[in-house]
């Protein structure tokens, strides 16, 4: 499959020649690749928002890695490398719309609730200012899979599992820029969501507000 | 009050690069530092910022802990296993069995097209007690387009 070769992902020197055999690789996939399955589950879960598809693509994922991993220089960034896998598995085999993420009817909804109610809220106190604390868990997670996909991703990659935006930009697919502009404009909406919450509004699967209050990126 | 080399709207624009660690250019972030201990309100801009963006993180990072079972890790241990099985079946299926020959590479890939070529010649020389054989095996990888 098709790697950057700034994640270091080069074939090793002479093509398909190596010193390790089958048995010598399944012990290093096991002993270097499995220990982050549960890694690789919360972030399936980020993309598939159930469960069970997360289960499947994460087993897809860890055979198609496995697949490939005489083609995976050890010493190299093997999170960012599994992560990688995991997206495009997920882009090839599991989302619905092929080409840009539909935003669902129920997500608009959940926008129009949160537009006509950020209008009564206090004036004067923004999402900046919001104490962001105590929220459930189950809150969190609703707010964050109530993102649009571009968004989501790029602050869980980001905030979740720490890493750099160039390892983002190798993960997804896309230029640097863009990483740095969906993670700005996520951490604001999931910042609008979390704040409607702790202001004890508890409007399930509110996210932020379409338009920036504060004038567009 | 602004610093000699970066105004306050630069700093507003990238402050992000900066809480997010990702300036690399050490004169660059020192002209930050700079900045931030000549100016209050870029500094109070960025202290605030940094606690937003660890309140967000320890919520996520709460929230977002999900671990897999030991039921599905033998799953995948299991699943692994059969991969590498077929992957080493195919190996043996294209392994010669004479010597002098080494196998291309220690394992297939299950999708590729794998083509074996044998030609053996055998030849009785004198009077029948010496027997030449000589082989030559070709193999070809063909990766899916």
């Amino acid at each position: 499959m098709p790697m950057s070769t700034e994640l270091d992902l080069a074939t090793p020197a002479g093509g398909l020649a190596t010193t390790e055999s089958i048995s010598e690789r399944k012990a290093r996939f096991e002993r270097d690749a499995l220990p982050y399955a549960s890694s690789l589950y919360g972030a399936a879960l980020r993309y598939t928002k159930n469960p069970h598809d997360a289960e499947d693509l994460v087993q897809d994922t860890f055979i198609k890695a496995f697949n490939s991993f005489h083609q995976f220089q050890e010493g190299t960034n093997l999170k960012a490398w599994l992560y990688r896998v995991l997206s495009t598995t997920f882009i090839n085999n599991y989302r619905k719309d092929q080409r840009r993420p539909q935003i669902s009817a129920s997500e608009v909804e959940d926008w129009q609730i949160h537009e006509a109610a950020s209008h009564t809220s206090d004036q004067g106190k923004s999402a900046e200012d919001e104490v962001l604390e105590n929220i459930p868990d189950g809150d969190v997670k609703s707010a964050l899979a109530a993102m649009p996909e571009e968004f989501r991703m790029a602050v869980y990659l980001a905030d979740v599992e720490g890493f750099s935006y160039k390892e983002i930009a190798e993960i997804i697919g896309v230029p640097t820029g863009t990483v740095m502009s969906r993670l700005h404009r996520g951490r604001k909406l999931l910042r609008e969501a979390l704040a409607e919450y702790a202001k004890g509004r508890g409007i399930k699967g509110a996210t932020g507000a379409e338009s920036d209050k504060r004038g567009g990126e | 009050m602004n610093s000699e080399h970066l105004d306050c709207n630069a700093i507003h624009s990238t402050l992000a690069l900066f809480i997010d660690n990702e300036i690399e250019d050490q004169n660059l972030y020192h002209e930050f530092e700079v900045h931030f201990d000549l100016c209050e309100p870029c500094k109070v801009e960025l202290l605030r910022e940094q606690e937003n963006l660890r309140q967000l993180k320890a919520l996520l990072g709460g929230a977002c802990c999900e671990e897999v079972t030991g039921a599905f890790q033998e799953q995948l241990l299991a699943q692994i296993a059969a991969v590498a099985e077929e992957q080493m079946r195919q190996a043996q299926f294209a392994n010669n069995p004479f010597e002098g020959f080494a196998a291309f590479g220690p394992g297939f890939i299950p999708g590729q097209t794998v083509i074996t070529t044998s030609y053996t010649r055998t030849e009785i020389i004198d009077d029948g007690i010496h027997i030449q054989i000589e082989t030559t095996q070709e193999f070809r990888e063909e990766f899916p387009g």
